[in-house]
């Protein structure tokens, strides 16, 4: 393949993919700011690493880890990642949409997930993306057994805290 | 009560508008834009290359001063210690860039950051180390190699023996106190890097490096 060509296979695989980079970023970025600028260093990332890419894992896959590995190493050393990058004299043109839910169930949703560790955070995106617990394992990898024990004692804990959140006195508004 | 399928519902609708989005990511990514920003990791391979060119040299130089002066034991002492002090900095230089140069972000997750991890308390042990033990070797042994590599200059017709064992007992004694002053007094937060040096060489970066190290090793289990 001709460098043009690569070029135009990585620009359409990122684009048919784009909601992964989205999502990273409203996991891992508390600010706008933070999640433009997260956003930047995935896609820098995944150019970098794109060389490597063989086609023996899906596209998707392959997203996933370097996305969230860029994301959570960023995130440890967010100090750190300050004073090495460089900033660009423009910016990359990224058109992050916002965080702000727009249904409580999402609200919810993100309140619970900003509770959780990185690598939890991880597992969960994989998950409610709907990819099987083989899948997550080949991402994250652990067991599948691992991601399945996991996600059961994650849905009970938020079951009892949406419960308890949830009283008579309290609506999911508040929360 | 919300339940988790309704949550999960409300994400699938988000990713369904989400992919519709549009990204205008293509040329901007690639060109200068891409060459100009460093990445962490890349920056680290940068510097370990660096310190293994500067401490290859600081080998080199007192190689060669110990040759020259094998037969004088009061330079070959503090060349020798120089030396040592500096092949410790090139082993340590080296297993780091091995250890960075295998990471690859395309991994799995789970290794990858465990990688990070051990890539990260072994840099912050080696600085320590390095820093620490730097009390004695760049104070009386740097002054009387350097003034005679230099400028051709014998210390020893200046100090008096006695004044250079006590400067290396104060070098020596300066690694307890230091600690000691630096894990007892915390700076206020947000001190920019004095804050984060103080944190290294007290330890507590190392502490914080091998607790999230834990973390997520307990994750694979």
């Amino acid at each position: 393949m001709q460098a043009t060509d690569t070029e135009r296979w990585f620009d359409e695989q990122i684009g048919s993919h784009r909601g992964i980079l989205f999502k990273v970023c409203n996991l891992y970025g508390a600010s706008h700011e933070d999640r433009e600028d997260l956003a930047q260093e995935i896609l820098i990332q995944l150019w970098r690493s794109f060389p490597a890419f063989d086609g023996r894992c899906a596209f998707s896959t392959w997203m996933y880890r370097v996305a969230l590995n860029t994301a959570i190493s960023w995130l440890r050393h967010d100090t750190l990642r300050r004073r090495h990058v460089e900033p660009t004299e423009e910016r990359l043109l990224i058109s992050l949409p916002a965080k702000e839910a727009e249904s409580d169930e999402l609200r919810l949703l993100y309140t619970l997930i900003d509770n959780l560790g990185p690598m939890q955070k991880a597992l969960v995106m994989l998950y409610l993306d709907g990819n099987s617990h083989q899948q997550i394992a080949e991402v994250l990898g652990i067991t599948a057994s691992n991601v399945s024990t996991r996600m059961n004692r994650l849905k009970n804990e938020w079951k009892q805290k949406i419960g308890q959140s949830d009283g008579p006195e309290k609506h999911h508004d508040n929360l | 009560m919300t339940t988790f399928e309704e949550m999960e519902a409300a994400w699938k609708a988000q990713s369904a508008k989400l992919d519709q989005v549009n990204l205008l990511l293509v040329d901007q990514l690639r060109g200068k834009s891409v060459s100009r920003v460093k990445a962490p990791l890349r920056s680290l391979i940068v510097s370990l290359w660096l310190e293994i060119a500067l401490s290859a040299t600081g080998m080199l130089l007192m190689g060669s001063f110990l040759a020259e002066h094998v037969t004088q034991a009061r330079f070959v002492w503090p060349a020798a210690l120089m030396d040592v002090w500096f092949g410790a900095t090139l082993i340590a230089a080296i297993r780091q860039l091995l250890t960075a140069t295998k990471i690859n972000y395309d991994e799995p997750i789970a290794s990858v950051q465990q990688q990070l991890g051990r890539l990260r308390i072994l840099r912050l042990k080696t600085f320590r180390w390095l820093f620490l033990t730097g009390q004695i070797v760049w104070w009386m042994p740097f002054l009387i190699t350097s003034l005679k590599m230099v400028f051709g200059v014998d210390a020893y017709r200046y100090l008096t023996p006695g004044f250079i064992m006590a400067n290396m007992l104060a070098g020596l004694a300066l690694i307890p106190l230091v600690l000691q002053v630096l894990k007892t007094f915390r700076f206020a937060a947000n001190a920019s890097w004095y804050e984060r040096l103080a944190d290294i060489i007290a330890g507590r970066s190392l502490a914080e490096a091998q607790r999230q190290a834990q973390i997520v090793a307990d994750f694979i289990r």
